[in-house]
């Protein structure tokens, strides 16, 4: 009773565009009327609770580390390699854009902040060589997907938080998914270029001197990753120290081999950080206190006891979670359905015997697949707004990434080794 | 008017917290990994002011109006009726700052007297004062872009 | 035109504030909620769940413990507030958090105290304990039973350890609390507080250099594959006690809260059978398992932890020596 009431107080608001962490924080209040048991004091101490906690600092610091990308020239320089790389395929710009998201992925750890940097820099360069808008859009919106799978991610970071799955073997766990959905983008590309005759006449040949400029230029910042995996592999620093790295990192090649960065723009860099992770982090903190009321009512145990009890075959019980997730993808912001439904499926998988890093990869491709989608995708209306295309020429042009990244999801869940091969070769 | 150095208060609590963070975060893996001497009492610091980092953050992004939401449906609204989801709005948003973040947060900071941090023994009611204060700046922020926001609906029915 | 509904939110909230639990009639059934860190299946769940088979049997039914393993109600610290402010909620408490409330408790968890676990329990019956508990229920907070044993602390690295020179520098994960970072620094390690949860891929990659801890604990988050050097330094004897909030332990009834006492104290006692039993499948399996385990003269430790009895300036003075005093008038 009481819960019913709470989640038509949360849909009504959330309806009504009240952020989603005061829409969380009104409705986890409303179930504190009902109960007894517990004084409204305790809505306070479980959001400060959910974030005190020291996996979660990573969230600011990579969030840090994302933004200093683009104020340092990393950025810049990231996509021109790209661009390099990819100058002799049909379809180059499209092919940057797959390839720009993969390298971008190693430094930064949210896709919404990838997507609205590409459909900044590369959709109008795309419309110029004659892409139309709304594949462009779509291009740029789908793959930017790739971004939070690639260590350092923030979806990897709650879910190894909240779920108590090694942050670390997270990290490891993305990096071959991540390519392999870097790989099926690039073959789509390659193929919908030579049927459209987009960029597909001979290009000059890049000069090894040019190619070796770039290289050395973006090596640096390539070299992010590795020392971030690196570090945590060889006891440098645990994960959460590693964004804090990365800051020092970045900041490192702004202001001392890059040379583009002012004091202005650092400050600049560390204010937009700071709006940025709060409003991430309210609804981690609003979250964990909606999931806590979740938790008091049991809800985790009636809904595994129901799972269990008519699905009986983890192969069925992939099946079942990609449908809902791709349903709750539509509605909810990925981070928020993390938070909420990491406690809910972590006894679900003990059941099945599901390795918890094998499932958190598969959950996040998972979640991210709905923000492509109306009705409320995030990522497909970030992306939207900024190219000005229109929802529906988007949806037009989006089905085949969405095949793509369906077709992933399924090999993720029924080929663990895809995510587990790395995290086993690196114990 | 408000003052110009009150309009950036907020953004300068949390940033400089978010930079103590950084700064103390590279600090311990320095003296751990370089000194082999851990700093047992970073983690503790840090959180304390991740916490003023996010409480008071919540205004700088108020002030962006960067918190997400959808507005997907409430455009869709007619006139009357979106001016009307404006208000239920700004009612659950002042009732979050004022009751849970002022109220609520204040009464839980003034119980908290006994409860410290486990090395350095800081008072949790240093960390937990954030609550109230990130709610009145939020409040502060907020009303002036409400106001803003009624004055433009208003403004476009009297336009159209 | 912000400020009158500024008014309009502040008063709604403080009619609100008044749904607190008043005291109730007989009869009727009462659900307490309890909480406790550990997973499901380790020896403290399952004194759980025998508190909760007891508790329901001798009450007839009218107690019914609803259980919270694994912190699904928020960690130890949070919990004990919420406890603190009156919730209904009895949860899991070491006496090394107690001790920010009333810091003489802590000494209960501090390094070489007692020999064995009857020496800690007999310190629970004493009137220097009756003293504790009073000052605890100025402080809001009610024990309702003292007979859980936690187990023994036991040391296990990467590399063998068994004298202090071997110890000298090595990063040693700790819980985070003062005692536990107080006694690994005068043994002469480097205390590092990291989680738990953590503490495999920590010790894998050499973030740390090794743990401590009871050894079913150990087993429970497999340290073990990792690090197989075993030193039965058994520097803590740690037994717990479960805490409500005075408060709301004086809305129940009186005979509620007897049977809650009693049963508790009954499962309690079970566990600390099946803990003795559970830590004798541990040792065994790490041994299969390529564990190598040292009896370890704990001498050297003991003299160098009695820095620690003096670490703490807000405990009573001579608390340590009042301590030893009721130890050997035991009877
Ligand atoms: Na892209
Ligand atoms: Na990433």
């Amino acid at each position: 009773m009481a819960l019913t009431v709470v989640l038509t107080v949360l849909l009504l608001l959330f309806l009504l565009n009240v952020p989603i962490a005061f829409a969380l924080i009104v409705s986890t209040a409303v179930y504190f009327l009902f109960t007894d048991n517990f004084s409204s004091m305790v809505l306070i101490q479980r959001m400060v609770g959910g974030i005190e906690s020291v996996p979660l600092l990573a969230i600011v610091f990579f969030v840090t580390a994302g933004i200093l990308m683009n104020y340092t020239g990393i950025t810049s320089r990231m996509l021109r390699f790209a661009q390099v790389l990819t100058n002799r395929l049909p379809g180059s710009l499209a092919q940057v854009n797959v390839v720009l998201s993969t390298l971008m992925g190693g430094l930064s750890g949210s896709n919404v902040a990838d997507a609205a940097m590409q459909s900044k820099v590369l959709v109008p360069e795309m419309e110029k060589k004659g892409y139309s808008r709304a594949f462009a859009t779509a291009l740029t919106a789908s793959t930017s997907l790739i971004t939070p799978i690639i260590p350092p991610g923030i979806a990897l970071i709650m879910y190894g938080y909240v779920g108590n799955v090694s942050i670390g073997s997270l990290f490891l766990a993305g990096v071959l998914p991540g390519i392999v959905l870097c790989l099926s983008f690039m073959i789509y590309v390659h193929f919908y270029a030579k049927k459209h005759k987009l960029e597909t006449e001979n290009k000059e040949k890049i000069t090894k001197k040019y190619f070796l400029f770039t290289f050395k230029d973006a090596i640096l910042a390539l070299l992010l990753p590795i020392i971030i995996i690196g570090g945590i592999r060889f006891g440098v620093f645990s994960a959460t120290e590693a964004g804090a790295i990365a800051v020092f990192y970045a900041l490192f090649l702004g202001l001392v081999i890059y040379r583009e960065m002012k004091m202005k723009q650092l400050i600049n860099a560390l204010v937009e950080t700071v709006h940025t992770a709060a409003s991430i982090l309210i609804i981690i903190a609003a979250g964990s206190a909606f999931a806590w009321v979740l938790t008091l009512e049991q809800v985790p145990q009636r809904m595994t006891e129901f799972m269990v009890n008519y699905i009986s075959s983890p192969f069925m019980f992939f099946i079942v979670v990609l449908i809902f997730l791709l349903i709750v993808g539509m509605f909810i912001e990925g981070n928020v359905s993390i938070i909420i439904l990491t406690p809910l499926f972590m006894p679900m998988i003990q059941q099945y015997g599901i390795d918890p890093v094998h499932f958190g990869i598969f959950f996040i491709v998972c979640i991210s697949i709905g923000t492509l989608t109306p009705p409320l995708g995030t990522i497909m209306y970030t992306t939207c707004s900024i190219t000005g295309t229109k929802v529906e020429e988007f949806i037009k042009n989006s089905w085949p990434f969405l095949v793509i990244l369906i077709v992933a999801a399924l090999l993720l869940a029924f080929i663990p080794s895809i995510s587990l091969w790395l995290p086993t070769v690196f114990k | 008017m408000t003052k110009r150095w009150f309009h950036f208060i907020d953004d300068g609590i949390s940033t400089f917290a978010l930079f103590a963070i950084i700064l103390l975060t590279g600090t311990n893996v320095f003296s751990r990994y370089v000194l082999n001497k851990p700093l047992p009492w970073v983690e503790e610091i840090a959180i304390g002011l991740f916490v003023w980092l996010v409480f008071i953050g919540i205004s700088s992004a108020m002030k962006r109006d960067s918190h997400i939401g959808v507005d997907y449906f409430v455009q869709k609204l007619p006139k009357p009726l979106r001016i009307l989801s404006i208000t239920i709005r700004a009612i659950a948003i002042y009732y979050v700052l004022f009751y849970v973040f002022v109220y609520l947060g204040f009464t839980f900071t003034a119980q908290a007297s006994s409860k410290v941090t486990p090395i350095l023994g800081i008072s949790y009611q240093v960390i937990n004062i954030a609550i109230p204060i990130g709610g009145l700046f939020t409040a502060i922020y907020f009303t002036r872009a409400f106001i803003r926001s009624i004055q433009i609906e208003l403004g476009k029915e009297g336009g159209s | 035109q912000g400020t009158s509904e500024e008014s309009i939110s502040t008063s709604e909230g403080s009619t609100e504030e008044s749904t607190e639990s008043e005291g109730t009639t007989d009869g009727e059934t009462y659900e307490i909620n309890i909480a406790y860190g550990n997973q499901p299946g380790e020896p403290v769940d399952k004194l759980a769940n025998k508190w909760k088979e007891l508790a329901a049997e001798k009450s007839d039914g009218r107690i019914e413990l609803k259980l919270y393993p694994s912190s699904q109600l928020g960690s130890e610290k949070d919990v004990v507030e919420q406890a603190q402010m009156g919730n209904n909620v009895i949860v899991m408490a070491g006496y090394d958090f107690l001790m920010d409330y009333v810091p003489d408790a802590g000494i209960l968890t501090a390094p070489y105290l007692v020999d064995d676990f009857d020496e800690l329990l007999y310190l629970t019956e004493t009137d220097w304990f009756e003293g504790l508990k009073n000052d605890l229920n100025d402080q809001g907070i009610d024990i309702v039973t003292t007979r859980t044993v936690y187990g023994e602390r036991h040391l296990l690295t990467n590399e063998k350890v068994t004298t202090p020179e071997e110890l000298n520098g090595l990063k040693i994960r700790v819980p985070n609390n003062q005692m536990s970072i107080q006694t690994f620094e005068a043994m002469g390690a480097a205390a590092t507080p990291t989680p738990l949860g953590d503490l495999y891929t920590s010790l894998q990659q050499g973030l740390v250099d090794g743990a401590e801890n009871p050894l079913p604990v150990l087993q429970g988050v497999k340290a073990h594959e990792v690090s197989q050097h075993l030193a039965l330094t058994g520097h803590q004897k740690f037994i717990t006690s479960w805490i409500g909030g005075t408060s709301f332990i004086e809305t129940l009834p009186e005979d509620i809260v007897q049977i809650l006492r009693e049963t508790g104290d009954e499962a309690g006692d079970y566990a600390r059978a099946i803990l003795d039993e559970e830590t004798e499948t541990v040792m065994a399996e790490f041994q299969e398992q390529g564990v190598e385990v040292y009896e370890v003269d704990v001498e050297p430790f003991k003299e160098l932890v009695q820095s620690v009895y003096e670490a703490f300036p807000s405990w009573t003075p001579g608390l340590y020596e009042e301590i030893q005093e009721l130890l050997k008038n035991r009877p």
